[in-house]
């Protein structure tokens, strides 16, 4: 970015300059040129004065000046030729040689760019015109016999002022402007570098800080630097946000597969310590299959505690998604309360269902729900103390399914609440060997999943799970 | 020795409990963290074996709360948690030992016997009074080049009994480390083994290793000439 910022800056004010430049320069060389040309007809203008008729022809006054020994008035270069005559009369600064003849309309002067003799460049001045007759000479005239008209003496004069020193004062001209606009570039140069340097410093900063950061392990994330210009403080602090939200999601993932980790050795260090203890010495042979099979059911166990998580791992990576089919929800839950009646008597709990057998016909995915139904189902066997009450409450309207599951827990605490959805969170009154603890968090992912909620509620003791699915849930086709 | 082990799951509490029994140790054990520090704080242990996360109190609350009564028990850690942060975390809360899971049974008991001779100020295995030699690796037991055969029971009481060597110890102490919490019994239990043990120490023409101390319990140490 510094070296876009540099290169443009340095391009953009190079054009400038140059344009500047260029427009001063020509600005100068012809307010000069202009002088010249001014100069030139001025001139011009005088000394076609200088050219008076008189009864012997036509007399040039800065000659006769000129042999009376005084100043011929008029400097520089010029020369007349008169026409009627076929002569000729240059100014003793031409030094003998001759300019070349040039001329435009009658008392128009033209102004054009010329060598002289010697070969410098000139400019010229050319006109034609005619000699003034006064007065005084036409009486003159008259009284010889012999009046001359002056149309009949036409002259052409040409005056050149040489231009050498003026390209030369033009090029020292463009020199300075070169050198000036070379040094003012170079200052621009490295006043911007500085300036950008300067700007960037605290991105720099930022950068360090978070390169550091991204070599630990946790820690906070570094602040906005304070000196940030005031253009990227949005851009950080959003950049910090999201970063924030990529670590916590880190941070869970990361707990997700300790715990997983966690979940998975210690009922391997359970399969191996039964295992180890049969083999330690001679045993019976009803012993030793008592034993294999305790280290095949903490097997099974640990099977479908991988099952769960990998289920898990597929909801939540969007690789399993819902089936959309028409099916009776209420229905459904009491098919599957029906199918565990047994295992709620084994427990002595009294299990009580409210709400219609059968209702609107749900467009969902009744595997999944049917999932979320027996993980619930299997909390409540599980945790549920003997001898308590168990309701669902069922309700069906047109906006879609709710039902409800409340079972007595003197063990849950108000604020374990909020991790229960977390994977392998267990109330802390619940031993390891009492579920995976991953029941709630794959309900709560199908649930979602399929477009509904699910909450939970801790009140004088009894502990209820509310769930609510849409009519229509979401599911692959949509 | 007496170990107390807090483990919530149950396969593994059971197992390392069985196993320490088959290798002599009184074992008493406890699924939840309020129950296992109620046991930690009110019976003197050889070895405490300590899982971390575990319902009511963790592991190392557990553990610290020890170590602020001035509890001076060895503490062996067995936990899943296998990162080094978390190794030191245990280990800087004032555990011992730490063993990550899976481990086997075999290298948490040497690891037990480790912390046993720690605990008794022994660089060894093996234990000696006068000609009385203890292999507490293969629980033999030599009297000169006699070996002696002991029930686990005897084994346990003389095992402690030379740990201590040339300390008087009560039948209280006896009682302690080497019955289980729930076994009944009363200090006549411990005059019954000392009994048992003495007939078997005893061969001909070698002294007496096992001293009364009236009214207080038992020595074990070489004659005095």
């Amino acid at each position: 970015m510094r070296n876009r910022l540099l290169a443009g800056t340095a391009l953009i004010v190079t054009l400038v300059l140059l344009v500047s430049m260029v427009i001063i320069y020509q600005s100068f060389a012809r307010i000069l040129r202009k002088e010249i040309r001014m100069q030139l007809v001025e001139s011009a203008a005088l000394l076609a004065k200088s050219a008076e008729l008189e009864p012997e022809g036509v007399v040039y006054e800065w000659h006769e000046a000129l042999e009376s020994g005084s100043s011929i008035g008029v400097p520089g270069l010029f020369q007349f030729w008169n026409l009627n005559q076929g002569t000729t009369l240059s100014s003793p600064a031409l030094k003998g040689a001759s300019l070349k003849p040039f001329h435009g309309e009658l008392d128009e002067i033209v102004v054009r760019p010329v060598k002289l003799p010697d070969g410098r460049p000139a400019m010229a001045a050319g006109l034609l015109h005619l000699p003034f007759l006064d007065a005084e000479g036409i009486e003159e005239m008259k009284q010889r016999g012999q009046v001359l008209t002056p149309s009949d003496f036409p002259q052409v004069l040409v005056c050149a002022r040489e231009t050498e020193s003026l390209d030369a004062k033009l090029r020292r001209i463009q020199w300075h402007l070169i050198r000036a606009g070379s040094a003012t570039l170079l200052a621009i140069a490295i006043s911007t570098a500085f300036i950008i340097r300067r700007n960037l410093r605290p991105i720099h900063s930022l950068t360090r800080r978070l390169d550091a950061r991204s070599l630990q392990d946790g820690g906070p994330i570094p602040p906005t630097p304070e000196d940030l210009p005031r253009e990227l403080t949005g851009l950080a602090n959003a950049f910090n946000r999201t970063l924030e939200r990529v670590e916590a999601a880190r941070e869970r993932e990361r707990q997700f597969a300790l715990h997983a980790a966690h979940e998975l050795r210690t009922p391997i260090a359970g399969i191996q310590a039964t295992l180890e203890q049969a083999v330690s010495r001679q045993r019976s042979s009803e012993e030793l299959q008592t034993r294999i099979h305790s280290a095949l059911n903490l097997a099974h166990d640990m099977g479908a505690t991988i099952h769960t998580l990998m289920r898990l791992a597929r909801l939540r990576g969007g690789l399993e998604m819902p089936v959309a089919e028409s099916f009776d929800p209420a229905a459904l839950v009491h098919a599957l309360f029906q199918e565990g009646a047994d295992r709620f008597s084994a427990r002595s709990l009294l299990l009580q269902i409210e709400g219609p057998m059968s209702g609107p016909l749900l467009n969902s995915d009744p595997e999944l729900l049917r999932v979320v139904l027996a993980t619930l189902m299997d909390n409540i066997l599980r945790h549920a103390p003997s001898d308590s009450d168990v309701s669902i409450v069922i309700e069906e309207n047109s906006e879609g399914f709710s039902l409800q599951l409340t079972n007595s827990a003197p063990q849950l605490i108000h604020h374990e609440l909020v991790d229960l959805f977390e994977p392998f969170q267990r109330g802390q009154q619940v031993a390891a060997s009492e579920g995976s603890g991953l029941g709630l968090s794959l309900a709560r992912e199908i649930v979602r999943l399929l477009g509904g909620a699910i909450t939970l509620k801790l009140q004088h003791g009894q502990f209820t799970v509310a769930l609510t699915l849409p009519r229509h849930g979401r599911h692959a086709d949509a | 020795m007496r170990c107390l082990i807090i483990e919530d799951y149950p396969p593994l509490r059971e197992n390392i409990a069985e196993c320490l029994r088959e290798e002599g140790y009184a074992v008493d054990s406890s699924a939840t963290g309020d129950e296992g520090l109620w046991y930690a704080r009110n019976h003197p242990y050889d070895v405490l074996i300590l899982d971390i996360m575990l319902p009511a109190v963790d592991g190392l609350t557990i553990l610290r709360q020890l170590r602020d009564l001035q509890d001076k028990t060895p503490v062996l850690i067995i936990s899943a948690r296998d990162s080094i942060h978390q190794r030191i975390e245990g280990l800087d809360a004032g555990a011992d030992d730490y063993l990550v899971k899976p481990f086997a049974l075999s290298e948490m008991v040497a690891r037990v016997r480790a912390l046993v001779r720690r605990l008794y100020d022994r660089e060894t295995a093996g234990l000696q009074v006068a000609d009385l030699t203890i292999d507490t690796i293969t629980r033999s037991v030599r009297r000169g080049s006699t070996e002696i055969t002991l029930t686990p029971r005897e084994y346990a009481l003389l095992e402690y009994l030379a740990y201590r060597a040339g300390q008087p110890v009560s039948r209280t102490d006896i009682w302690e480390h080497v019955y289980e919490d729930h076994e009944g019994g009363s200090s006549n239990t411990v005059d019954v083994y000392i009994g048992y043990l003495r007939k078997k120490l005893h061969l001909e023409g070698l002294p007496e290793l096992i001293h009364t101390r009236r009214g207080f319990g038992y020595l074990l140490a070489p004659p005095v000439p």
